[in-house]
């Protein structure tokens, strides 16, 4: 049997997070997931509260809304103090960038409506300009209309406009026929090869504008050296404008989230679902994970789950009722109309898992991210935040348990 | 505005009634309310009966579709699937029932053949292992919306008009005559009107509205079913289950989807029937004994329509007459001039559009006779010339990879739309009905129609805003991989696109 101080099931933000701060606590830890986290279906840009562009504010408002949100169980500066250790662990391969105070970015969706984000990756940092902006499209690519998000823009006082490139210069690889490339990670992978073509192909018409907006497609391994060598080339900032998934920015958050786990000492079994639990009295003695072959058998002092909400397959959604996925915990908010998103595991300030009547289910067990009850991510803009912070907080409080 | 006759109601009966009148040389104009085929049409099985159904409690309504079923498969094969039809009687279920069923289908006429057990399951391999007996019937699948759609654009091409998005406010009476309707666009809010020598009510299960504003009394029972569409196409033949009409005991295969209904429950109004989460229980329990695992499979979407029962004497619920009846206002209460067709099925909807024109040429004094039953309609086709698109290669991307609908595809069925609301875009160009629910398609068709100049850029938000609504109320069908689906699309509507409503303060 393979034993751990910390065993994080979920490779998602929250997971991820919290993997990183056990790891500078020095705690022999591993990732155990069934497949990727959902940040690689979203946008990329990370957000901590929407509806005001002081986030502190919105959360304040948020909380005082709703009592049962996992914002209410850590105080603002825990939240800050997670952000800023999840900015430092990403550097490099995929830095982000924050406004001071982590008041949040206002910047343009793909539509060419607007948005708030706290914490942007190198890609969409340019996406705050006021100056004039270049949109470029692709030619025969589907999920980008570049002349759209221009409209959008200048119809509220901006002033974009919009362009479009052949996939010509895209095609890089032989025995196309002409086909037109239309999937997102083609195109990126093709771009990681062929920017400089895309570059000639823009060269002069990037004159008199601050940025190119293009869709997020600019490669992915890569991404710094596409994005880099075009704003050489151009001569000007570029971002990119997120729209469907596969998203190349959650792809490559992702990725650079687990080479740094794997850097820090950490291992990372993805792919592979949770089947069972080992559970004496109050305390998680191993988990069963069913890799090919024979199951395998890893034994922790303490665990993380981080396996997701409804998207992420930690909450099932049945007929009848909603179920935790792992340890079976029980899911509270269910068909409360309107709230079916709210569904989650309930914890105290420890993030330990509570039942119905308020008792602790299992001591060395701790949640975080989507996993929790009492949000909703998408209508608040919290996601991110909430995954970081509580991530952040459930390696904590499992450090101190280790210590105990 | 002028025509000879007004048809109201823009479902199969009032686009039979008008494809009917156009074959015998007569000028007429369609209103309907909202989009063609947006009433009971829209929310039905697409059942083309074999009468099987009917056999044992009303023959006479059993003979009638099987003959309609005859014809349909002829004259309206472009909307017709021929796939047979099961009638399954299951361990448990009365076997009385059974020799009653096959005495009744063999005195009505109605074709049928038992089969053996191994061969209905290699057949139909998910079909219950309790079954007992199978019986093959000439039961088909009709695509409700193609029904509707060839009969009008067969009009259409002879010169009939129809106007979506037009409710008729009231009807124009003079003394005891009616000489028109006062019309309202409902997107506009302009208000005309338009002189007709008759007045043809079809308007469903509003029907009894209409007739009031001329002063006429329909009594119309309401009653509502509610049904649910899975993610795949779970059986080849439409499967019933032999015994007294109950929940949930047809299931009928639609292309690349099945249909499971229905329930039947007293409705108080025709207008927005919902879903009720033990409507749908009880759906998923009866369908579970017809194929078990039935409960557990992906369900799309639930929905439910509203039946109009003619019947004032019997009250709504299955006991009812299926029957329907075109009904004289001269007769009934001496207004001239107008006519209304209630009650009846899906399967009828020719010989109820066939008796109503009937009435209407005797009216205007015309002698033609019907034509329907013989001359075939159109196959789908597009009204307007597609462009050639010499910008996207060889193949046709498409928009929609769940249902394979490629950008022509959907193009041509854009442009046969009278008017691109999103209500008529996710039902006419059928966008939105595969197991990503939109996810993907209603951004990417949007997209489309903005870069084909079909949408402006707030049309083209407002579409997605509405559709992606339209497709989150689930309710309490939500379970499972749909709810993961819908959970995905709402973070990128929600958040990454941010179309829920509070980025116009930004």
């Amino acid at each position: 049997m393979m034993n751990y101080d910390l065993v994080v099931i979920g490779a998602g933000l929250a997971g991820m997070t919290t993997a990183l701060k056990a790891l500078q606590q020095g705690q022999k830890t591993i990732v155990v997931a069934a497949g990727a986290g959902a940040m690689e279906v979203m946008s990329g840009c990370l957000d901590i509260c929407g509806g005001d562009d002081n986030p502190w504010l919105a959360l304040r408002r948020l909380v005082a809304e709703k009592p049962a949100h996992p914002y209410a169980l850590l105080s603002e500066e825990e939240i800050r103090e997670a952000l800023a250790f999840f900015v430092e662990q990403i550097k490099g391969a995929c830095p982000y960038y924050h406004q001071s105070g982590f008041r949040n970015f206002r910047i343009p969706t793909a539509l060419g409506g607007r948005r708030r984000a706290c914490l942007l990756p190198e890609g969409q940092l340019a996406a705050a300009t006021e100056g004039p902006v270049l949109a470029v499209g692709f030619k025969g690519y589907r999920d980008f209309s570049a002349e759209l998000m221009a409209e959008g823009m200048n119809r509220v006082g901006y002033r974009w406009q919009a362009t479009e490139v052949d996939t010509c210069c895209l095609q890089g690889g032989e025995g196309d026929g002409g086909r037109i490339c239309n999937n997102s990670v083609e195109i990126a992978l093709r771009l990681e090869r062929s920017w400089r073509l895309l570059a000639e192909e823009l060269s002069g018409r990037t004159r008199g504008f601050a940025a190119a907006a293009f869709p997020a497609v600019l490669g992915l391994d890569q991404h710094l050296t596409v994005k880099r060598g075009l704003e050489k080339s151009l001569g000007v900032s570029v971002f990119e404008a997120p729209a469907l998934p596969p998203s190349l920015p959650g792809m490559r958050l992702a990725a650079s989230l687990a080479a740094r786990i794997r850097r820090g000492g950490g291992d990372l079994l993805q792919g592979f679902p949770v089947v069972s639990a080992d559970i004496q009295g109050r305390m998680c003695r191993r988990i069963i994970v069913a890799t090919p072959g024979s199951p395998l058998s890893i034994g922790g002092k303490n665990f993380i789950l981080a396996s997701g909400g409804i998207l992420g397959g930690g909450i099932l959604l049945e007929r009848e009722r909603a179920s935790e996925a792992v340890f079976n915990f029980p899911a509270s908010g269910f068909r409360r109309q309107a709230s079916v998103f709210q569904t989650g595991v309930r914890v105290n300030r420890r993030m330990q898992p509570l039942a119905a009547d308020g008792q602790v289910i299992l001591e060395n067990v701790f949640c975080a991210g989507r996993i929790l009850a009492g949000y909703d991510p998408f209508s608040e803009g919290s996601g991110a935040g909430v995954a970081v912070a509580t991530g952040y907080r459930a390696a904590v409080e499992a450090g101190r348990m280790a210590e105990q | 505005m002028k025509t000879a006759v007004l048809v109201i109601g823009g479902g199969a009966t009032g686009a039979g009634i008008l494809w009917d009148l156009t074959l015998r040389g007569i000028d007429a104009l369609l209103v309907e309310q909202r989009e063609l085929a947006y009433g009971t049409t829209g929310r039905c099985h697409g059942l083309l009966h074999s009468g099987g159904r009917y056999v044992v409690r009303d023959r006479s309504v059993a003979r009638e579709c099987y003959r309609e079923n005859q014809i349909l498969r002829r004259v309206a094969a472009a909307a017709v699937e021929e796939t047979g039809g099961f009638f399954v009687h299951l361990e448990g279920d009365a076997p009385v029932y059974a020799e009653r069923w096959a005495e009744a289908a063999t005195s009505a006429g109605i074709p049928f053949r038992e089969i053996d057990l191994s061969e209905a399951h290699r057949l139909e391999p998910l079909l219950s292992r309790n079954v007992r007996r199978v019986f093959l019937v000439p039961d088909a699948s009709i695509d409700p919306f193609d029904l509707v759609m060839i009969n009008a654009q067969g009009a259409i091409r002879r010169g009939a008009k129809v106007l979506t998005g037009v409710r008729v406010e009231k009807l124009l009476v003079e003394g005891r005559r009616v000489r028109g309707a006062v019309l309202k666009d409902i997107e506009t809010g302009e208000i005309y009107s338009v002189n007709a020598e008759v007045v043809v009510n079809a308007a469903g299960p509003w029907a009894g509205q209409v007739a009031a504003t001329a002063g006429s009394h329909l009594q119309l029972a309401y009653g509502k079913g509610t049904l649910l569409v899975y993610s795949q196409r779970l059986c080849d033949h439409v499967i019933n289950r032999l015994r007294p009409p109950g929940d949930g005991d047809i299931l009928v295969p639609a292309k690349t989807v099945s249909l499971l209904g229905t329930t039947d429950l007293p409705a108080l109004t025709p207008d927005n029937p919902e879903p009720t989460g033990d409507e749908i229980k009880a759906l998923l329990d009866r369908g579970e004994e017809l194929i078990p695992g039935l409960a557990g499979r992906r369900v799309l979407r639930s929905f439910a329509g509203v039946r109009p029962i003619y019947d004032p004497g019997e009250g709504a619920g299955r006991g009812a007459s299926r029957g329907f009846a075109v009904v004289d206002h001269e007769e009934a209460d001496g207004i001239h001039g107008f006519c209304s067709v209630v009650g009846g099925k899906l399967t009828t909807y020719r010989l109820m559009a066939e008796q109503a024109a009937d009435l209407v040429a005797a009216k205007l004094g015309v002698s033609e006779r019907c034509r329907t039953k013989d001359t075939c309609l159109p196959a789908l086709t597009t009204l307007a010339p597609v462009p050639p698109d010499s910008i996207e290669g060889k193949s046709a991307p498409l928009v929609c990879e769940c249902e394979l609908l490629d950008k022509e595809t959907f193009l041509q069925a854009v442009r046969r739309l009278a008017r691109l609301t999103p209500e008529a875009l996710l039902r006419g160009a059928r966008l939105a009905h595969g197991p990503c629910q939109g996810t993907t398609c209603i951004y990417r068709g949007a997209l489309l129609l903005y870069r084909e100049k079909l949408l402006s850029y707030a049309g083209c938000r407002e579409f997605m805003r509405r559709a992606f609504r339209a497709r989150q109320r689930r309710g309490e069908a939500l379970q499972g991989d749909q709810a993961r689906q819908l959970e995905l699309a709402r973070g990128i509507y929600l958040q990454n696109l941010q179309l829920g409503g509070g980025d116009d303060e930004l």
